[in-house]
């Protein structure tokens, strides 16, 4: 892939969405011969229709654009466009299953029968490895924003890094049909919404599908980054690499809640803040997004090496690990908490009390601390063995006492929809370095949060932490109680 | 998008104290002793820090390792600075690399992202297509630069009297990001070195760059690709090692 997503250059234009590249649709339909991904003037042009009628799939049997031609079945049709289209069939079929809008068609918008026939149009044109899908709009309405589109998308594969042809055609008709689907509810959703929610469309219709852990596994890459800022680029792959999360709500809530965020991006007045939309949406569901991002943040540590005992994903072992932010022994560190990021922090702990500081206003950070089993430096780790949240000022705290060596890995994830990050230095050891990374807590005014629930021990400023060893303690915030208790009503 | 409140007064300050992003048109200022002194002796950090991290994928545990090679070519400085940053898509896990323009030639300033935020010994910063200066909404000294249009590089020179130098403006005053016109970079000051057809072309744009000492050098980018920039620019073919910037500059009297 090069740079030639430049190819943004554009002026302003319907919306478009694309699997990998975002490229500007052409001024018509592939077959006119006009825009980037279109046929070749050369090309003879054919179609297959799938047999309900709603797909119809456009390839080239002869000129530079010419796809697959293999007919095993000696059907009259090339195989390969009879898969996309029968998977773009089956995809349709899927999301509406799951109770999604079906994408609106030509008539709907009454734009005639473009493609020569009602069906909804899938062309077969050579991307030539930039990229290799793209779903245009013919047009849209305006409040309600809806478009009505077809998708392109790459005529043969040769030479992409797909496993093979169907786990391509499966990937590439699922996720750009859900463009499709979400230009039934809004056309003017944010990049990190969009595209992370197509690459989540494709593990719900191919439950084994390696595009969507390829993202997932990005994810995990950048997990300091907020989720609704992905970096700009051509191609910002932490856009599509949302799709983690939105399968976390999955399996949290069903897919029901997916269909739900969708119907509540939709224009129905005023335009609708994405971000808001999550928040509301998982409220009516029973949730709260501090708490979910918190355990988001907990089942991303437990991947590839990480996973196999703390609670995490079924693909777990199959993405990951997470980037750490600093390791060993003890630590110090300025870090940014962005919201709807998180951070991780590894220890190699000697053995002995374990103690956190804070010199800065954590407000609203969600702190975990996870062992790692066996008293491993690293592997698999367990649940939390301490949760607590930061606090408004400096704070010192006995995490636990007469811990066992062994790694440890602290996670901070701040779950909350703001304008900036937490920057806190924090320190984490033994009491005599945490004393000496910040001396000034001598004095720091104590912390009294109410105590609910099982804590750890008191820090020394009277915080309080949840744990699991169930030691009390008059402390703890009670917000933390009843995270815990919906977490584990939801497990 | 969130909209991160600053107080005003830290979003208008520049380091000359001015309260727009224009920078003073000033000649080189001199001690006592004869001596060049900055115009901004002490660092002003960019209004938008906190959005910059994560908009401009800053680091804190990396400097860059790019190398920085300067030759002459009659009175100019050729130098050529790898700034593949891991190449294309991976440049958002990788530093920024930074360089100090001198009368001997442009040195890598050592420094990762974060601490460049606080640092004057910087004068510009490359990430693969990206160029970013160090003043403004770009870093904390009053480093500024104004395109030439209508020049070609070769012509200028002498400071035209027309000369405004900018200061890098790519946030607004909510810290909002703004974007060149292609809509894939923030808007940098330096941002017009470059056009897209199926390459990345040079526009070969002459800027002149007014540094922190007062020191004024014009500058254009002439290579984004260690080879075939030419046959980019001419005929859209791709050159090889995209994010080997070539810099041609020389300071002007």
């Amino acid at each position: 892939m090069s740079f030639a997503l430049l190819l943004l250059l554009a002026p302003a234009a319907p919306a478009v969405e694309c699997l990998t590249p975002f490229l500007l649709p052409p001024p018509g339909r592939p077959t006119e011969g006009s825009g980037l991904y279109a046929f070749d003037p050369s090309d003879v042009v054919e179609t297959f229709d799938t047999p309900s009628g709603d797909v119809r799939v456009h390839y080239s049997v002869s000129g530079p654009n010419v796809a697959r031609l293999d007919d095993e079945d000696f059907d009259g049709f090339p195989d390969f466009a009879e898969t996309v289209g029968i998977r773009t069939e089956q995809a349709f079929q899927a999301f509406q299953a799951f109770g999604f809008r079906r994408p609106l068609s030509e008539a709907d918008l009454d734009l005639g029968d473009l493609g020569g026939s009602p069906a909804f149009d899938v062309y077969l044109v050579d991307f030539a490895g930039v990229g290799d899908g793209m779903f245009a709009a013919d047009a849209c309405t305006r409040e309600p924003n809806h478009c009505a589109g077809y998708f392109v998308m790459e005529n043969d594969f040769e030479g992409y890094g797909y496993p093979d042809l169907d786990s391509a055609i499966v990937t590439l008709t699922s996720h750009e049909l859900f463009h499709a689907v979400q230009q039934a509810y809004e056309s003017e959703s944010p990049i990190w919404f969009t595209e992370g929610t197509a690459v989540w469309a494709e593990r719900l219709f191919d439950a084994e599908n390696e595009d969507f852990l390829h993202y997932a596994d990005a994810y995990l890459d950048d997990t300091g980054r907020s989720l609704d800022q992905p970096p700009p680029g051509p191609v910002p792959t932490f856009a599509y690499a949302t799709c983690l999360w939105w399968r976390y709500l999955t399996i949290r809530y069903g897919i029901g809640i997916n269909v739900a965020i969708q119907e509540g991006v939709e224009w129905d007045g005023a335009p609708k803040d994405t971000l808001a939309v999550l928040e509301a949406t998982l409220q009516a569901s029973g949730g709260m997004l501090a708490q979910e991002w918190a355990t988001f943040a907990s089942w991303n540590l437990a991947t590839r090496g990480r996973s196999g005992t703390a609670e995490s994903y079924d693909f777990a072992s199959q993405i990951g690990p997470v980037e750490i932010t600093e390791q060993g022994w003890p630590i110090e560190d300025d870090n940014r908490f962005y919201p709807l990021a998180a951070s991780y922090f590894r220890i190699d702990h000697p053995g002995g009390d374990l103690w956190f500081a804070q010199e800065d206003d954590a407000t609203g950070v969600s702190f975990a601390l996870h062992p790692v089993a066996g008293g491993a430096p690293d592997g698999p780790v367990e649940d939390a063995l301490v949760t607590w949240i930061g606090s408004l000022g400096p704070t010192r705290r006995l995490l636990a006492s007469d811990l066992p060596a062994g790694g440890y890995v602290l996670v901070g994830a701040y779950g909350v929809i703001a304008e900036s990050s937490r920057k806190v230095h924090l320190c984490l050891g033994d009491e005599d370095s945490v004393l000496a990374c910040l001396p000034g807590l001598d004095t720091a005014e104590p912390d009294t949060g109410d105590t609910s629930g099982d804590t750890a021990e008191d820090g020394e400023d009277g915080c309080g932490c949840s744990s699991r060893a169930g030691r009390r303690s008059g402390g703890a915030i009670a917000l933390l109680a009843l995270v815990l208790a919906t977490l584990r009503r939801r497990r | 998008m969130r909209l991160p409140s600053w107080p005003l007064a830290v979003l208008l300050a520049s380091c000359d104290g001015g309260t727009d992003d224009t920078a003073p048109q000033d000649t080189s200022p001199q001690d006592d002793t004869g001596e060049l002194t900055s115009r901004c002796p002490e660092p002003t950090p960019p209004p938008c820090t906190d959005a910059m991290v994560l908009d401009l994928s800053l680091h804190d545990d990396a400097v860059s390792d790019g190398a920085v090679n300067t030759t002459s070519e009659g009175d100019d400085r050729l130098t050529v600075v790898d700034a593949t940053a891991g190449g294309f898509g991976q440049d958002h896990e990788h530093p920024w690399v930074y360089i100090r323009f001198d009368t001997d030639g442009a040195h890598r300033v050592d420094i990762d992202d974060e601490a460049a935020l606080e640092s004057l010994e910087w004068h510009l910063a490359l990430r693969r297509s990206q160029l970013r200066l160090n003043g403004g909404d770009g870093g904390p000294s009053c480093v500024g630069a104004d395109a030439r249009t209508t020049s070609a590089y070769a012509d200028i020179a002498t400071v035209p009297a027309d000369a405004e130098f900018q200061l890098e403006d790519f946030y607004t005053d909510a810290c909002e990001l703004q974007m060149e016109p292609y809509g894939l970079y923030p808007a940098y000051v330096l941002g017009a070195w470059w056009s897209y057809g199926s390459c990345v072309e040079t526009t070969l744009t002459p800027y002149l760059v007014q540094l922190d000492d007062g020191r004024i050098l014009k500058l254009v980018v002439e290579a984004y690709y260690a080879t075939g920039q030419e046959a980019c620019n001419a005929s859209g073919t791709p050159g090889t090692d995209s994010g080997t910037i070539t810099l041609r500059w020389a300071f002007l009297h």
